[in-house]
This record gives C-alpha cells, sequence and structure tokens, in this order.
C-alpha cells in the first residue's frame, strides 16, 4: 500500500467554488444566521456555566458512552462476522443490519419498552446503541475486508483462527471505534427517546432537551442559540479526532498488489456466529417491524377468541378517522355513553374480565352481513339484537378497526384492509415524502462528490470534512428556523412556499452524511488514474464525472441512497416550514399520538418500506454492493 | 442513463411548482387527526385552495408559534387555529395579531373574547384525570391535584411535564391562581416525588392516557379529548374532574375547591396576513355554531362555549364541573417566564 502525497493540484478551483457555494447556502447559511443572534447578547454563554448544565451535560455524556460502548460490543463481531466469516446467509444478514439505523429509534422504543421491563438510562443507552451499531458495522466490516489474504494466511498457519483473530482485531478496533463514536454523537443529541423511555418511573433527562424547552422562550433567542453550542462542542471533541485518524490511515489506497482475503471458515462456531448474527438483526430491526406488521392486523385481539366484526366505518377510521360530516344530535339519559360502556363491559367479559350482563353465545354484534361469514374464533357472550349494543358499536368508532377474534384469517384480512387505509388516506404524503427525498438527494449528492474530493485531495481536508458535519450536529430546532431566517424575503418568497425549500432544508441537512461517504471513497481511488487523465488534458469536470465518478459510483449510489432514507424520517426541522408539513413521517407521528392501531401501524410499515425502497432496489437490480465505506 | 436524465428535471420541476400559491395559510395545533376532515370541508366548500401546517405532539409551541414568530417581517401565515389559549395571548402581546370581530362570534361569551377581538376563543377542553377502572375500584376514584403525593397512589400516579401544550397552560394557571410561592413549592415537590419513585412524568397528555389505558398507570392528568379518545377505544377508563368538591387530595383556594382549568380552542388572523379576506372567511366558518357542533360531537369532544350548541351527551356542558376562575390573559403574559422556570425545574 502506497502513502499518498497531498496536493490540491487535482482540486478544481471553480468546481470547489461550485461545492464552497453550494454547501454556503444549503448549509452554513442557516446556522450562521442563528450564531448572529449570539452576538445581540454574549453573555448568555457564561450564563450557561452551572451545576444544573453540567449535571445534564454529564448524564448526556454517559448516555453517549453506554450508547457507544453497547454499539460497539454488538457492531464489531456484527460486522467482522458478516463480512469475512462463512456466517450462514452472511449477504443478506449484513443487508438487514444496515436497517435499525435506518428506523426512527422511537420505533424500537415503542417496541422493545413493551418487551423489556427495563427503563431510564439503561434502557435509552440499550435502545441507542443497537439503533446504531450499523454504524460500528459498517467500519469493522470495510476494515475487516481490507486487511491482506497474505497477512491473514500466514496467522492462520501459526496459530489457526485464534492467531488470525488476535491479529485482526487491532487492525479492526480503531475503525470500529470511529464508528462508535459517531454512534456516541448520535446519541447526544437525542431528547425524544430519553423523554419517552422514562415516562414511567424516576425521569431522565438529556441536554437536548434542554435545547428543545429553551427555545419556546421568546425574548430569549440569544441563550436559545447559545443552549446548542455545548452540543456543537461536544460533537466536535468527539468528530475531529476522528477525522484525523480517518485522514490519516482512510488515505490509504489499495493498490495493484492488494489480495482480497478469503472467507474465513468458523468451524464448529459457525452455528453460534449465525444465531448471534440472526439475534442482532432480529432485536435491531425484524423485531420492530414484525410487531407493526402484528398490530396491522389487530394484535392480539385477533387471536384472543372474542369475535367482533365492524361495519360501517367512513374514510378509514381509527387514527385517521377524523370525525362526521354532519353534526350529531344530542343525545341525553341512556345516551352513548352508557351503550358504550355496556359493550365494553360485555367485551371484557368476554376475554376474561368482568361477567357479560346478557350471556347468549354464538352472536357477533355490529355486523355486516357480508362479512358475518368471516372466519371468526370463539365467540363472545354478547346479545347483538340489544339495542344499546348495537349503538354502542356504532357510535364508539374505534380506534382500531380490526376484527376481534377470527384468528389468522381474520389478521390477514385485518392487515388487507388497515394498508388499503393507510394508502388511501396517505398516499399523498407518501408521494410527497418520496419526491421531497428524491430532490434532496439528488441535489446533495454531486455537492457530495465534489466537496468529498476537495476533502480527500484538498489541503485543508480535515477542516472542511469538520464544517461540513455542523448541520448534523446541530439541532433540528436551529437548521430549521435558520432556514425560515434565511428564505423568508420577498426576493425569496415564491421559493419559500414551494415545495423546493423542504428539497434545500433535507439536502442541507444531511449533506453530512453524503460527503463523508464520498471523501472516503475519493480516498480509496488510486489518484494516479485522475492525474493521468489530467496529463492527458482531461479538464476538471471531466476528470471528476468521467474518470472518478465511474469509479466510485456504488459509493455514490450509496450517499445518495443514505440522503433518501434520512430525509424521508426527517422530522425536527420539517416541522416548522408550511411546505414540508403533508409528509408521511408528520403523519405517523401525529397518529402516533393517541396509541398504536391497525392505520398507524400500517402506515408506519409504509413509511419504513419508503426509507428502505432505493436500497431493496438496488439489492434486488444490482449485482455490485453498495457501499457506504471505501 | 437516459431516463434519469428526464426523470430529474421532471421531479425537480415538480417539487418546485407543486406547492404552488395558496388562497388562504391555516397553522392548526388542534390535532390532525381531528382537524383534517374540518379543513377539507372548508375547502370544498369555499373553493379556495387551503394550505393546512399541522404540529406535531412534540413540537407544539416551538412548531408553531416560533415559525409564527420568525416569521413575522414577512408573514406567510393567515389564520392561527391554536388548540389552547395561552400561546394565543402571547402572540397578541407581541403585536402580531390582527382584530378581527367576527359575526360569527357575536354570541360567545365574552369570557372567550378578547376584548380588542385579536382573537376568539370556542369549542373548549378541560383538564381531567384518567382513571383506569380495572385498577381502581369505583368509589375510590383520586379526587384532586393533590392526590399526587397520596402514598396510595405512589408509582401508580402521572402528569406530564409542565414543559409544553397544555400542561403548561395548566401549570402556569396554578401559578396565577395559587401563588408563585405555592406552585414553585409544589412543582418542586412534584420532581421529588419522580425522583422517588411515587410520581410518573410521561413524555405527553396522549401518553399519559396510553399509560392509564394499557394499566401501567392507575390514573393520570389529561385532557378530555385524550380521555375520550381512549373511551373510544373501548378502554377501561373514566373521566374524574378534579378539585370539585373539599375533601382529601382537593386542592383549596380561599376555602373553595380550586376547580379544573378549562381550555378553550382560539382563532386569530395574523398581522399583515397574506390573503386577509380569505382569513376572514376561514374564522367566520370555524367559529360557526355548526363548527361547535362537530367538534363536540367529534373523537376530540370538544367543549362547547356557546350554551345552546348540540353536543354528546358524554361532552358535557361547562357548567357540569367546576372551572378553575382565572384570567387567560394573566396567563398568557406569563407563561414564557413560566416555562423558563419549569424548564430549569423539570430538566436536571
Amino acid at each position: 500500500m502506497a502513502k499518498p502525497h497531498r496536493s490540491t493540484a487535482l482540486v478544481s478551483r471553480p468546481l470547489l467554488a461550485v461545492g464552497l457555494l453550494g454547501f454556503l447556502v444549503l448549509c452554513l447559511a442557516p446556522l450562521l444566521l442563528m450564531a448572529e443572534r449570539l452576538a445581540g447578547d454574549p453573555s448568555v454563554i457564561t450564563d450557561l456555566v452551572g451545576g444544573r448544565t453540567l449535571l445534564l451535560l454529564l448524564w448526556t455524556v454517559l448516555l453517549g458512552l453506554g450508547a457507544a460502548s453497547i454499539a460497539l460490543a454488538i457492531g464489531l463481531p456484527f460486522g467482522f462476522l458478516v463480512s469475512r466469516t462463512d456466517v450462514l446467509g452472511a449477504r443478506l444478514l449484513r443487508a438487514l443490519g444496515i436497517v435499525p439505523i435506518l428506523l426512527p429509534p422511537i420505533m424500537l422504543a415503542m417496541t422493545w419498552t413493551m418487551l423489556l421491563p427495563l427503563r431510564g438510562p439503561v434502557m435509552c443507552a440499550l435502545i441507542l446503541g443497537v439503533s446504531s451499531f450499523p454504524l460500528v458495522a459498517l467500519f469493522a466490516a470495510r476494515a475487516a475486508e481490507r486487511i491482506d489474504a497474505r497477512r491473514e494466511e500466514a496467522a492462520l498457519l501459526t496459530g489457526g483462527l485464534g492467531s488470525v483473530l488476535a491479529m485482526e482485531l487491532p487492525l479492526i478496533l480503531p475503525s470500529a471505534l470511529g464508528g462508535s463514536l459517531l454512534a456516541f454523537v448520535v446519541a447526544i443529541n437525542d431528547f425524544a427517546l430519553p423523554d419517552y423511555v422514562s415516562s414511567v418511573g424516576r425521569k431522565f433527562n438529556v441536554y437536548a432537551g434542554e435545547v428543545f424547552s429553551t427555545w419556546q422562550v421568546d425574548g430569549n433567542e440569544a441563550r436559545a442559540v447559545a443552549t446548542a453550542l455545548p452540543l456543537l462542542a461536544l460533537t466536535a471533541a468527539v468528530v475531529l479526532p476522528l477525522l484525523r485518524a480517518r485522514a490519516r490511515s482512510g488515505g490509504v489506497t489499495i493498490d495493484s498488489t492488494f489480495q482480497h482475503p478469503r472467507t474465513l471458515k468458523l468451524g464448529r462456531w459457525r452455528a453460534p456466529a449465525t444465531l448471534f448474527c440472526l439475534a442482532v438483526v432480529t432485536v435491531g430491526a425484524l423485531l420492530p417491524i414484525g410487531r407493526l406488521a402484528y398490530e396491522s392486523g389487530g394484535g392480539s385481539r385477533v387471536f384472543s377468541g372474542v369475535s367482533i366484526r365492524r361495519d360501517g366505518w367512513t374514510q378509514g377510521g381509527g387514527a385517521a378517522q377524523n370525525m362526521g360530516a354532519t353534526p350529531a344530535p344530542t343525545l341525553t339519559g341512556a345516551g352513548i355513553t352508557d351503550a358504550v360502556s355496556a359493550a365494553q363491559a360485555a367485551a371484557r367479559a368476554a376475554s376474561g374480565g368482568a361477567p357479560a350482563s346478557s350471556p347468549s353465545p354464538g352472536i357477533s354484534p355490529g355486523i355486516s352481513p357480508a362479512r358475518a361469514a368471516a372466519p371468526q374464533g370463539r365467540q363472545r357472550s354478547v346479545d347483538p339484537a340489544a339495542p344499546e349494543v348495537e349503538a354502542a358499536l356504532k357510535a364508539s368508532a374505534t380506534d382500531d378497526l380490526s376484527d376481534f377474534g377470527g384468528g389468522l384469517p381474520a389478521f390477514a384480512s385485518n392487515v388487507a384492509s388497515a394498508f388499503a387505509r393507510a394508502l388511501d388516506l396517505s398516499r399523498e404524503s407518501l408521494l410527497w415524502s418520496l419526491l421531497f427525498a428524491f430532490g434532496a438527494a439528488t441535489l446533495a449528492t454531486p455537492l457530495a462528490l465534489i466537496l468529498g474530493h476537495a476533502i480527500a485531495r484538498g489541503r485543508r481536508g480535515v477542516t472542511l470534512e469538520f464544517l461540513t458535519i455542523l448541520p448534523l450536529a446541530a439541532p433540528g430546532t436551529l437548521f430549521g428556523i435558520g432556514s425560515i431566517v434565511l428564505w423568508n424575503h420577498d426576493a425569496t418568497g415564491s421559493f419559500y412556499d414551494s415545495g423546493g425549500l423542504v428539497v434545500v432544508l433535507f439536502a442541507g441537512r444531511f449533506l453530512a452524511v453524503a460527503t463523508l461517504i464520498c471523501a472516503g471513497a475519493v480516498r480509496s481511488f488510486d489518484r494516479r488514474l485522475e492525474e493521468s487523465a489530467e496529463l492527458a488534458g482531461a479538464g476538471p469536470a471531466r476528470r471528476l464525472f468521467g474518470i472518478l465518478t465511474p469509479g466510485i459510483w456504488t459509493s455514490l449510489a450509496g450517499s445518495w441512497i443514505a440522503v433518501f432514507a434520512l430525509s424521508v424520517r426527517e422530522l425536527d426541522a420539517a416541522v416548522l416550514v408550511p411546505a414540508a408539513n403533508d409528509t408521511a413521517m408528520f403523519r405517523v407521528f401525529n397518529a402516533v399520538h393517541f396509541g398504536r392501531d391497525d392505520f398507524v401501524s400500517a402506515l408506519s410499515l409504509l413509511v419504513v418500506f419508503a426509507i428502505l425502497l432505493p436500497g431493496l432496489l438496488w439489492t434486488l437490480f444490482s449485482r455490485r454492493r453498495l457501499r457506504f465505506l471505501p | 442513463m437516459r431516463l434519469p436524465r428526464i426523470l430529474l428535471p421532471a421531479v425537480l420541476v415538480a417539487t418546485f411548482s407543486a406547492c404552488s400559491e395558496p388562497d388562504l395559510v391555516v397553522r392548526v395545533s388542534l390535532d390532525q387527526v381531528f382537524s383534517e376532515e374540518l379543513m377539507r370541508d372548508f375547502e370544498q366548500s369555499s373553493g379556495l385552495k387551503v394550505r393546512v401546517q399541522y404540529d406535531i405532539e412534540q413540537s407544539k409551541t416551538v412548531g408553531h408559534v416560533r415559525a409564527i414568530i420568525e416569521e413575522a417581517g414577512r408573514p406567510r401565515t393567515d389564520v392561527f387555529w391554536n388548540n389552547e389559549i395561552a400561546q394565543t395571548i402571547r402572540l397578541a402581546e407581541l403585536g402580531l395579531l390582527e382584530p378581527y370581530d367576527s359575526p360569527s362570534a357575536a354570541e360567545i361569551p365574552e369570557l372567550f373574547r378578547d376584548p380588542e377581538r385579536r382573537w376568539t376563543g370556542f369549542a373548549a377542553r378541560a383538564r381531567v384525570l384518567i382513571v383506569n377502572t380495572d385498577l381502581v375500584p369505583a368509589g375510590e376514584d383520586p379526587k384532586g391535584t393533590m392526590d399526587l403525593f397520596d402514598p396510595r397512589w405512589a408509582g401508580k400516579c402521572g402528569i406530564a411535564r409542565p414543559l409544553t401544550g397544555t400542561t403548561l397552560t395548566h401549570a402556569t394557571g396554578l401559578y396565577e391562581v395559587m401563588g408563585e410561592d405555592w406552585a414553585r413549592e409544589f412543582f418542586k415537590r412534584v420532581v421529588t416525588s419522580n425522583q422517588s419513585g411515587s410520581v410518573n412524568l410521561p413524555e405527553s397528555n396522549g401518553q399519559s392516557m396510553t399509560l392509564v389505558k394499557n394499566g401501567a398507570l392507575a390514573w393520570a392528568w389529561t385532557d378530555t379529548d385524550d380521555f375520550n379518545v381512549a373511551r373510544l377505544q373501548g378502554a377501561p377508563v373514566r373521566r374524574v374532574y378534579p378539585d370539585q368538591e373539599a375533601g382529601p387530595g382537593v386542592l383549596m383556594k380561599d376555602g373553595a375547591p380550586l376547580g379544573t382549568l378549562l381550555i378553550p380552542n382560539s382563532v386569530m388572523i395574523l398581522k399583515d396576513a397574506p390573503h386577509p379576506e380569505n382569513a376572514r372567511r376561514f374564522v367566520d366558518w370555524v367559529l360557526t355554531r355548526e363548527i361547535e357542533a362537530r367538534l363536540a360531537a367529534s373523537r376530540s369532544a370538544q367543549i362547547p362555549v356557546r350554551e345552546d350548541v348540540p353536543r354528546p351527551a358524554h361532552v358535557g356542558r361547562i357548567g357540569d364541573f367546576r372551572a378553575m376562575n382565572v384570567k387567560y390573559s394573566d396567563i398568557g403574559a406569563t407563561i414564557g417566564a413560566r416555562s423558563s422556570e419549569l424548564g430549569e425545574t423539570f430538566i436536571r
């Protein structure tokens, strides 16, 4: 491996100017406009130094360290096993291993808090660690793949698999630690998850919650901006050394003498290793997704033995159901509430609760005739002819419209109807999400290529790389408000009101991710090819797009997909911008407020599908492996 | 490569142009699941193209109020339909609202109207206790604010942190009615009780409702709309209006029970709104009796502020329970400072 010398000869100044201008407008300007508010009252920075702030920061750091350690403990062996060994289904497991980082952590939390009694900081660190282990796994896997076969064979001959692992661990560990530092950064910026996970029991507060809370007080803008500084400083403290280390080691290009290592045979360890990888993927991805699928079919109610068929729903019901088109009549006396209570009492009685008021087995109330013939499980004991029961079932449009009882056939039917409703009500939102994400990824990727090239080949690469990460490390609220301040002017009014602002907002938020991927890819690309093209008279654009791009196009696809996926799930900054209002993620969070029902579960799965869609398409139609790391 | 070359400009053009200039921009903080159909109906009946900006539980005031403040130099919003009142008064005090005396509001009690007509209240919610009937036998319900500290409910009761939404409005109301010192001590005691494990602090009223519905908590503070959702979901719950009659757990003020806080929706036109005429049309429409009746009959079960507006029996009337005697203008004037103080109390 040859260590390249650094020179700026390959970096085109006009192209770099375009890239920097794009970066300035998309990413830095909103933050600079916010930073300007600090100038009005710089004393707020000193106000931050206090016992409460320090304690919050301490908790935040501890949470970050916990999450990073868990991510390292899971991601390092997982990344190594799926990339280098003969575990069963390694390729599929490797692809599935990316999924947890693409899922909103709150979705993991909703599943995990149902399955485990743990709460507070431990649970929080566990969820964030599992959610971000793919970052470690990615780094570990790529490091493991870059170990020369000859070196490995020598170790194998010397002492078998044990020697190989002992030789490789020090080589992989720095990269894996790099991944865990990124997991740390992700963890310290999350405030919704700690709040959610400590809803029962002692409250667990982190510093990011303080940042969010401060924004609520007007006339205090300088302080609100200042509160973001400690998190930015923490991020810088972690990321800068990582970038420096990456620039040193990541600059190594795999040359023509490099021999790809062979797949390691695990022997009797193959089954346990496969089980470990399967467990990781199950816990991090399959379980939350499976739980959503289960609930979209009605969940435990379908298998509870209580059988109710519902009819007369309007436009989707559940969290999707809003209100009737005409005013309801005034009810008096034994009105709706009594009837509902009667029906509920009967339903609870049938599932083993209080005794039913009017036992009459074998009947399903509130049934539409067409559906009454559907297969059902054990019947509940309620008189369907009782007017109060019928009135209750018609009036009490429950959030979950799935049928009760009926077992698997009813489950399948519920799943189909829940997805039909979710699609019917949220088709436009899904399309907007896809459109915005497509635009953001398409805008960010070429810019990321230019910036990534400048980072890898330029003189002040680490500084530029650090700057590109800032928007990602800044709180979403800060970035969103900065975008309003930047774009809400008469001259840019039309743009502000259009979907274009959403594209720009998402691209600005996630350009950092694309740039990191591209910079790594460029570093691994043999610079001599670019130099040869330059000698042959190829201009900067031709070298960048004609020589470099074909060589790293799998990484470019990786960066496009990463921006796309992150844009689909973005919420923090988007919630402030009018045009970003009708995205699918927005709709999920609005509906989930009232508890998950079949509609919310189906919609969540559709969002997950949208997030994973480009990756799935790639896996199906491309023979090349997608690269997020060089 | 041909397809992407054609597809890319098409998608970008569609993205940039699809959100074309609307006839009206409305920010709505009444939950989307409740308000969306109403907004669609207005669009259909008026023929106007309306852009609606909803919020999410997590963002609440940071979302709408902050964006309105930031947009003040060049307002892009015509109407703000707020599902509470304190932040509305904040906006009025910042001079961001345009007075409008809607004819539809003529019979709305003055209590719910700004004397300067910058905002109008309608369709209220009340702060209530949601009680799990499987866990709390009838007759043993909690009765009021101070039940949070009753040892028999240790670990089984909850109140959302008063940092956003109606819980913040409620907390600010307590400051105003009970006095600063009392409120400060009370909330410190809530935090201490949480640290000792006896009081839980869910992330929102919605989650409070979910935790009680699922039996994780025996009871918690929430709003009437959240309670109604649990009721409609068939959950084993009942509603208790807090601080109604003197007794253990009940908060008293000047020898009488404090009552519960009533929080009306409020609607207002933003100063220098880009579409003032359409904004007035919308305000006239939303303040009609029909809309208040629909909100009452809806899943959010809002309580009409006009006595003669029809409603389902379970919604009740404002006189059915003792309401906290509080000036909304006082709450609005101090909510910013209280929010800051409560943040320091609860986030530590």
